[in-house]
């Protein structure tokens, strides 16, 4: 399975202004981190980085032991990026997106989609333009399960989905990494539904990594009685 | 590769190349009929904007549009992203066909109705075909700059970014321009240097979109 690596990761914008400062971690390969920190914080940047959508200024990062930033795109094959910025053409319908995607995707199950689409009550037939934001996200769940990739990388998709569909999610991913062993990096500011799905927690602050640590032991130091409230008081620290 | 691609844009654009035929056919009949230009020029000016039209959808946009192809969802594919930039380009070229078939009849219809005569015309197909290269990678150099000046400057960086950007546009539709006029004077050497010139501004266009595309 995919274990990502940071060491000293600096992404800085056109004007000057960092976003990620010397960030350093270690992912384990069939980890699931979830990637915290408030607004502004650097969650999608560095996602963004991890998918080689943006460069390193200096430091590198690695996914299974390869640079992003050199474009290893039959690595791809293996990754499910899921986020709140993946959009698709209007007059698509739901069964015409997932025909246009599992092209790309050698070990794409396609008996897996009809079961998945009822699950996620989804019609084949529904034209995106008539899906809710919350159920073009659903589309994109059913696509990437199909994958059956070795690696999630998800950006906020949490935040779109009702609540029965996010415990759905979250009780999918978590049932996913135990079966596949996937490694899932989910960036979200959703924390109640991460409870007993999340190995491991990664909290950036300001473009700065300042926790990142298991979720159980995170619980320990923090001494708090949910999750939530540790890394809230976490953030707040000065 | 391509042609997965190609074949969900034919299906995507079926109304754009019913719309271009029916136009192409509507005032071919009646230049045909009446001999007079402004039915060709009206031909040529609904191309040029038909060809216009599918650039942005085609390249993906960074921003969340909900229904429109968006840039990461295509970025994350696995295709190599050089690969990828040659697909938008190839899938944006296929709509500037009919304009050009209707670029390289044009000349043959105005030395008909004019006093004025294309001395080149082999150099004429070839600046269309790269005038219309540099054009639309001109337009994704656009596209790919604005994003970054909207999202990361502050008001002086976006003012000097603006100006930088339309000075160069400007200066590189002008050098296209003299290209083009080059073509009616009988000076080959002018016209083989205005040639050298519009295919290193062509070039030089997609080798920057090429490094900035992600």
């Amino acid at each position: 399975m995919f274990g990502v690596r940071a060491e000293k990761v600096c992404v800085a914008v056109e004007n000057g202004r960092e976003i990620l400062t010397e960030i350093s971690f270690a992912i384990a390969p069939g980890s699931f981190t979830a990637i915290l920190g408030e607004n502004g914080a650097g969650k999608t940047t560095l996602l963004d980085t991890i998918m080689g959508f943006r460069r390193p200024h200096s430091g590198r990062i690695m996914v299974d032991g390869l640079a992003p930033a050199n474009d290893n795109y039959l690595q791809r094959r293996e990754i499910a990026y899921l986020s709140e910025k993946v959009d698709m053409p209007a007059d698509w319908t739901a069964s015409e997106f997932l025909a246009f995607n599992r092209f790309f995707y050698p070990k794409y199950q396609v008996s897996l989609e009809a079961p998945l689409l009822a699950e996620w009550g989804i019609s084949p037939g529904a034209r995106i333009v008539n899906l809710s934001a919350g159920e073009i996200r659903r589309v994109q769940i059913v696509a990437a399960l199909c994958q059956v990739p070795r690696l999630f990388v998800i950006d906020e998709i949490a935040a779109v989905l009702d609540i029965v569909g996010r415990r759905k999610f979250m009780a999918t991913l978590k049932e996913r990494h135990q079966s596949s062993g996937a490694t899932i990096l989910f960036a979200t500011n959703i924390l109640e539904d991460l409870n007993e799905a999340a190995s491991h927690i990664l909290i950036l602050k300001k473009g700065r990594l300042v926790v990142h640590q298991a979720v159980s032991d995170f619980m320990k130091s923090c001494a708090t009685p949910s999750l939530a409230d540790g890394v809230a008081a976490r953030i707040e620290q000065p | 590769m391509i042609r997965h691609f190609l074949k969900r844009d034919f299906r995507d654009y079926q109304l754009y190349w019913v719309l271009v035929f029916a136009v192409a056919f509507v005032f071919g009949l009646l230049y045909q009929a009446t001999g007079i230009l402004l039915y060709l020029y009206l031909a040529v000016y609904t191309c040029v904007f038909l060809a216009f039209l599918p650039v942005n959808y085609l390249t993906g946009v960074t921003w969340r549009a909900q229904h429109i192809m968006s840039r990461n969802y295509l970025l994350a594919l696995p295709i190599g992203r050089k690969h990828l930039f040659h697909i938008v380009l190839l899938r944006i070229l296929v709509f500037w066909t009919p304009l050009w078939a209707l670029l390289f009849y044009l000349p043959v219809a105005l030395n008909r109705n004019l006093p004025y005569r294309l001395t080149h015309p082999v150099a004429y197909v070839l600046l269309v075909l790269i005038g219309s290269f540099w054009l639309i990678n001109a337009i994704i150099a656009m596209q790919l700059r604005y994003e970054e000046i909207i999202r990361y400057m502050h008001v002086r960086q976006r003012i000097a970014a603006w100006s930088r950007m339309l000075t160069g546009a400007l200066v590189e539709s002008l050098l296209m321009a003299l290209a083009l006029f080059s073509l009616y004077g009988d000076r080959t050497l002018a016209l083989l240097v205005m040639l050298a010139a519009a295919i290193w501004i062509a070039i030089r266009r997609y080798r920057s979109n090429l490094r900035r595309w992600i």
